[in-house]
């Protein structure tokens, strides 16, 4: 898939693009060059490929002169109908009662501009442009006689459609979620900022697999040394294959190790679409509906799309649990450890005698239940998403009540830690972000050593260590920790760790644009000429 | 920054390794240790030790969940008595009696025997002071004309162990009856340090203390013995000197403006103590000034009650009727107080706190008169008002019992 | 890849108040005049704020120059350099006093059978950890760690009020001892620590971004710290009485230990423990910083981060051996309180200051 690309001044050009001019400049990779004899061409391209049963040759002929030539495509990653009516046909029906018989050199161009009624033509000249573009869905249609090839846009095929996404759930939104072409998730996101602000780059990363990865911003409220940040990166990948974007991430984030993720991975177009407005960049991976976005700081992994939908004082409340069921998720079980065996005087009598006769009948220290519990929640949650869905419900009860009743009941574990374990378990689902989660999970469970070996003094010292182990990061150059919402300064609305704090808005700030509506779709009064075609926005693409 | 990373992992799994090997000190499991509730002290003979008991509970029997052992069989707790000359080693001694390591930190009463009581207490309660387990804020009580070790060894109803019994009716009766006061350590602390001295509520055991110990206790009702609060404990130079019951201790209470609540009986004409008045709020102020070189205590209290019940007709809409009930109380008082104040004044007895109102605010004065303070105070004259008043009625107004006829 | 090091105002301030809390909001400060403590600090603070302005004066009439650069420049290297290690000295024994003390108060208050190495080893290996990550992470951490210690401390105050133990005259008589103890309490005693610590400061305030708010961003602390620590220890005193705040290690601890309300929130001591890791961590950590980048200054050192392992594990062992048992460091404290600490807060920065004065009068290039 190709995109046209504005010029930009700075832009580098990217691994492995595909214009024209970069056609010219470059060599066949020790391929021979591209023979004018059709047979060869094609003989040459089927060996290549393998002699697979999935590429398809056309021969025709062209014109009153019966030029001979051929339409190479992949069957299943091509729309048949556009290569039969818009190549074939146009080639062989339409071409050839328009072109004069005298007209013999450069036909190419003449079929280019004159027949091919195809949006998007590209002409080829090196093997391995016309290989990728079969690969990648195009028709390349050789003509004997003509070192050089044409490739006509026909990607198609069986894509899944837009249906809401699976993951992250909103309850008054959108409900449009991303798909795994980069075409189809790029227009979602177009659809919803039509300011001619926006910018789009697209890079190749993946030997093999070649994938399409595209970074899309806005420009004026971007940050420039970001996006520059992240073109050199993206570039600089030396990398055999890309099949979704964890390995993106981890490939250009700032920090190797580290628990947390410095990028955002979304399923939805509207919160690619937000996030964009406030001035961050989105990257599109090809062939994964979980897109990034950069930079990101810690906050923003709790906020979720819906706080967008909100009213700001609902949202405020609903961010203060969520960071207590953060702290819960993390400290819980090592709280409980600590309070337990190290400083049993903090507790309350009346529940310690409880507690102490709880643990009368459990043969193991806190620290070993507190790991045997925690153990057998993450093997549960496990299970639990391999599940086939009709069994999936009752696995979850018989696991959470059954196993934990029936263990307090031998004597296994007491009641006290299931509550906990309990507690933090569904604690940690209530974290917006799923990457969050999962460095929680990580994290808890040195938490609980510490907490085993040194009780709350443990606990404080790890938590400063973890702290400023977050203080370090940064993301692309903005720092990891910080406690206003990151990025731009005109963001919509004062926050302090995310929760809003005016009801207004600030003045909206629109990209500089060269005319038309702000970015955002403001209710500006729209010029009588701007094509508002309702029906064109909410048709399928 | 690169730089950092390996030799941090390094450092930190050396540490790591230290402490596997030597383990962990300060960690405890809460099956190895006997949590304590009460202790109690006496004197053990002439020998000049300490006998220390030590109250340990049986956790399943008190908890909330009764389905785990214990059950109802189960005695809620044990005495363990060791003796020694400091409470710290008496402490570790009971290691050879205890089946588990003690555990003092929920430890809230601290029950001092009589006969100790009588010699000194002043030097019981640096343990308290130095120890991180130890609480400040245990309460202190005198088993009044018994040893602590028997009084702690009476098992109580519903569930409780003796100590928190013990310290549960403290609390409340202190607050709501006012015949004892509720004093922790630090308030002993605080008076011992000072030049005052401490005044410490009784507990009494009524009934007989031995046949107190078996479970056969708990199952009648009332049960054959049983411990009450009984008076206020004033000391002298440490050493318990007197005993004030009644409404002397309850005039005590008021002048050390630990007042809460309590009720008042006043006289109805010829029937005497038909009016039941619910103090609700009590507040004394003592002020200290100096009149010829010597202190002249002045003594203002300010209470609030309600009329709650009565045996006679009363009209209380009557507004002098108000008024006389109001002067009843405010007599009624300071008699009390005055009692009080007496009582205390014989033995030399400075209580209330006066001596610590002459520091902060006649520092001058004070320094000349502070190492002979309790002969000072016997003779201070005290000048006490009160000032009462009463809000309400209760639901009605006017009683329904009708005057007798003539 | 090295990124700009450069701190914010709000980032100075609060590691500057959590400095000032470290150990003073624990400890009983101010030995001597006991109930009058809270008066003490007030009294100590303007002396603070004058002494915070020469150092901002130095900043400005050196910028991005730390203390050894311009101490070498003023006195000339000769002097200055040896001047300079000296500090080195200074900042690492006065850093080992705090890990010190922090480790005998931890274990005096929850930690008893555990060997005071490994408290102190965990603390300095979060502190080592913690130069490595560099300077910004360091005071990032401090705004966080600054609105958690606030946290505690409105928590703290707010259990106490409520649970009715606060009596005001306890604070009665003021200035029961006289005017002389209190102010005498307050110069040098308070004045040195912890006010005049901030001498660690003039290590730091090259980085700060907006170099005109150094001056009025310090002040603002000096005055919010003495406040603060002023309000913790008159509520100290008002609860449990001039004379056992007196006598008390840990006061603040055996405050909390009071408190009980509605009877389920009692036993707040781990917040106060919390408290006291917190203030020390981050005392110690910029004291270490200070030796760190002295040392880097006067050694020349490329790779800055690699001073953190030396400096902290010297620090490490000259806790150890600092004092076989509590009194003797109190008494040793002593000696630093009123010889050591004058020396290296004061004297040295006031001659240090006239003898720049001089030069610049009388035309000698600065």
């Amino acid at each position: 898939m190709m995109f046209y690309r504005k010029a930009q001044r700075n832009r580098k050009p990217s691994y492995q693009s595909h214009t024209d001019a970069a056609n010219a400049a470059s060599d066949n990779g020790g391929k021979p060059p591209i023979s004018a004899g059709l047979a060869d061409n094609l003989a040459y391209l089927r060996q290549e490929l393998g002699d697979s049963p999935d590429m398809i040759v056309r021969t025709f002929e062209i014109g009153g002169n019966r030029i001979p030539a051929g339409a190479v495509y992949m069957d299943g990653i091509t729309d048949k109908d556009m290569v039969n009516e818009y190549i074939l046909k146009s080639l062989m029906i339409e071409a050839g009662e328009a072109m004069n018989p005298d007209e013999k050199p450069d036909i190419l161009a003449y079929l280019k501009a004159n027949a091919l009624t195809i949006g998007e033509v590209h002409l080829l000249k090196d093997w391995d442009c016309i290989i990728l573009s079969v690969l990648s869905g195009d028709t390349v249609i050789f003509l004997d006689g003509s070192p050089e090839a044409i490739s006509g846009n026909t990607k198609g095929g069986e894509q899944r459609t837009i249906t809401e996404p699976s993951t992250q759930v909103v309850i008054r939104g959108p409900k449009d979620g991303f798909t795994e072409s980069i075409g189809t998730n790029v227009s979602l996101v177009r659809r919803r900022i039509k300011s001619s602000s926006v910018r789009l780059e697209p890079f190749k990363i993946g030997q093999t697999t070649k994938t399409n990865v595209a970074v899309m911003y806005i420009q004026g409220k971007a940050e420039d040394h970001v996006v520059q940040l992240l073109r050199e990166r993206l570039s600089g990948i030396q990398i055999e294959a890309l099949t979704g974007s964890e390995l993106l991430e981890e490939l250009i984030q700032d920090q190797k190790k580290s628990p947390f993720s410095t990028l955002i991975n979304t399923e939805r177009p509207d919160t690619v679409a937000n996030h964009l407005l406030d001035g961050r960049i989105a990257i599109f991976v090809d062939g994964t509906p979980f897109n990034l976005i950069a930079p990101t700081t810690f906050l923003m992994n709790f906020l979720s799309t819906e706080d967008y939908y909100t009213r700001p004082e609902a949202v405020a409340a609903i961010i203060i649990v969520r960071y207590a069921a953060l702290i819960i998720s993390l400290f819980a079980p090592s709280i409980y450890i600590a309070a337990i065996t190290f400083h049993q005087e903090m507790i309350p009598t009346p529940l310690l005698l409880s507690l102490a006769s709880q643990r009368e009948s459990v043969p193991f220290p806190a620290f070993i239940e507190a790991l045997i519990m925690e153990f057998t929640f993450e093997i549960l949650r496990e299970a639990g998403i391999r599940m086939p869905r009709a069994i999936g419900q009752a696995v979850s009860i018989v696991g959470a009540l059954v196993l934990g009743q029936a263990a307090v009941e031998a004597g296994i574990i007491s009641s006290a830690m299931v509550i906990v374990v309990a507690i933090t378990g569904i604690s940690s689902f209530a974290n917006p972000s799923y990457n969050m989660a999962l460095s929680i999970r990580l994290i808890r469970f040195f938490l609980m050593v510490a907490a085993a070996l040194f009780g709350f003094y443990g606990i404080a010292i790890f938590s400063i260590i973890l702290i400023s182990h977050m203080c370090s990061l940064s993301s692309f150059g903005v720092p990891y920790m910080t406690i206003k919402t990151p990025s731009v300064p005109e963001a919509e609305r004062k926050t302090l760790f995310g929760i809003p704090l005016t009801k207004e808005k600030t003045k909206p700030q629109p990209a500089p644009d060269s005319g038309g509506s702000g970015a955002g779709g403001n209710d500006q009064a729209q010029p009588a000429s701007a094509p508002s075609n309702l029906l064109n926005e909410s048709g399928s693409s | 920054m690169n730089a950092c990373r390996k030799p941090i992992a390094a450092a930190m799994l050396l540490l790591l390794s230290i402490v596997v090997l030597t383990g962990c000190w300060n960690s405890n499991e809460l099956s190895d240790m006997a949590i304590v509730v009460g202790i109690g002290v006496d004197k053990d003979g002439d020998s000049g030790k300490y006998r220390v008991s030590m109250q340990i509970v049986n956790p399943s029997t008190v908890a909330a969940n009764k389905s785990s052992g214990g059950g109802q069989n189960a005695i809620p707790n044990i005495v363990y008595s060791s003796v020694d000359h400091t409470l710290f080693s008496a402490f570790r001694k009971t290691s050879q009696k205890a089946p588990r390591r003690l555990f003092f930190a929920h430890s809230q009463m601290f029950v001092i025997g009589e006969p100790l009581a009588r010699e000194g207490i002043n030097g019981l309660f640096d343990l308290f002071e130095r120890s991180r387990e130890l609480r400040l804020t245990s309460s202190v009580v005198i088993a009044r004309g018994m040893k602590a070790e028997d009084l702690l060894n009476i098992l109580t109803p519903m569930q409780t162990t003796t100590a928190t019994s013990i310290k549960d009716k403290l609390e409340v009766t202190s607050e709501v009856w006012a015949q004892n006061v509720d004093t922790d350590v630090t308030d002993i602390i605080k008076k011992v340090s000072g030049s005052g001295e401490p005044a410490i509520s009784g507990a009494k055991a009524v009934g007989n203390p031995i046949a107190g110990r078996k479970k056969a206790n708990l199952e009648e009702t009332p049960p054959q013995t049983n411990i009450e609060t009984k008076g206020i404990a004033i000391f002298a130079q440490g050493k318990l000197a007197a005993w004030l019951d009644g409404k002397a201790a309850r005039g005590a209470v008021w002048a050390m403006n630990k007042m809460k609540s309590t009720t008042v009986n006043l006289d109805c004409g010829n029937e005497k103590q038909a009016i039941a008045i619910e103090v609700i709020r009590s507040s004394t102020r003592t002020r200290v000034h100096m009149r010829n070189g010597k202190p002249v205590l002045t003594m203002h209290i300010k209470e609030e009650g309600n009329l709650t019940e009565t045996n006679c007709p009363l009209d209380p809409s009557n507004r002098e009727l108000i008024v006389k009930l109001q002067n009843q109380l405010a007599e009624a008082t300071k008699k009390e107080v005055e009692t009080a104040i007496k009582a205390a004044q014989s033995k030399k007895s400075d209580i209330f706190g006066f001596s610590t109102e002459m520091e902060r605010t006649q520092p001058k004065a004070w320094k000349q008169l502070e190492k002979s303070w309790p002969d000072v105070f016997a003779e201070t004259e005290v000048e006490i008002n009160v000032e009462a008043y009463i809000r309400r009625t209760g639901l009605r107004i006017k009683s329904y019992i009708k005057p007798e006829k003539e | 890849m090295t990124k700009k090091q450069a701190i914010s105002p709000t980032q100075l301030f609060s590691m500057m108040i959590l400095f000032e809390f470290g150990t003073a909001l624990v400890l009983p400060i101010g030995l001597g005049s006991g109930a009058n403590a809270w008066l003490s600090i007030l009294l100590a603070m303007p002396g603070a704020m004058i002494l915070y302005v020469l150092f901002t004066y130095f900043e400005k009439q050196f910028p991005s120059m730390i203390l050894s650069g311009y101490t070498q420049k003023i006195i000339g290297v000769y002097l200055g350099w040896p001047v300079s290690f000296l500090y080195i000295l200074f900042f690492i024994y006065i850093s080992a006093r705090n890990l010190r003390e922090a480790g005998d108060l931890l274990i005096s208050a929850s930690y008893d059978q555990t060997p005071i190495a490994v408290v102190q080893a965990i603390m300095i290996t979060a502190v080592i950890y913690v130069l490595c990550k560099g300077i910004n992470a360091f005071f990032r951490l401090g705004e966080i760690y600054f609105l958690i210690i606030v946290s505690i401390g409105i928590l703290s105050h707010a259990a106490i009020l409520a649970s009715g133990t606060l009596d005001l005259r306890n604070l009665l008589p003021v200035m029961g001892k006289g005017w002389m103890t209190t102010l005498k309490n307050a110069y040098p005693n308070i004045f040195m620590f912890p006010f005049g610590e901030l001498v660690c400061f003039t290590t730091v305030l090259p980085y700060l971004k907006q170099k005109q708010l150094s001056k009025k961003t310090g002040l603002l602390a000096i005055l919010a710290s003495s406040l603060m620590l002023s309000l913790t220890h008159a509520m100290e005193v008002a609860v449990v009485g001039g004379d056992v705040y007196s006598r008390a290690t840990f006061p603040l601890f055996t405050v909390i230990t009071i408190v009980d309300v509605a009877e389920f929130m009692q036993r707040l001591d781990s917040f106060v423990i919390l408290a006291l890791i917190i203030g020390v961590f981050f005392k110690m950590t910029v004291y270490a910083f200070a030796a760190a980048s002295v040392a880097n200054d006067l050694f020349r050192f490329k790779e800055h981060s690699l001073i953190a392992y030396p400096v902290g594990i010297i620090i490490f062992l000259v806790s150890i051996i600092l004092a076989w048992s509590v009194p003797e460091h109190n008494a040793e404290g002593f000696t630093v309180l009123y010889v050591v600490l004058p020396v290296f807060c004061l004297i040295i920065p006031v001659l240090l200051f006239i003898v720049h004065l001089f030069r610049k009068r009388f035309g000698h290039s600065t």
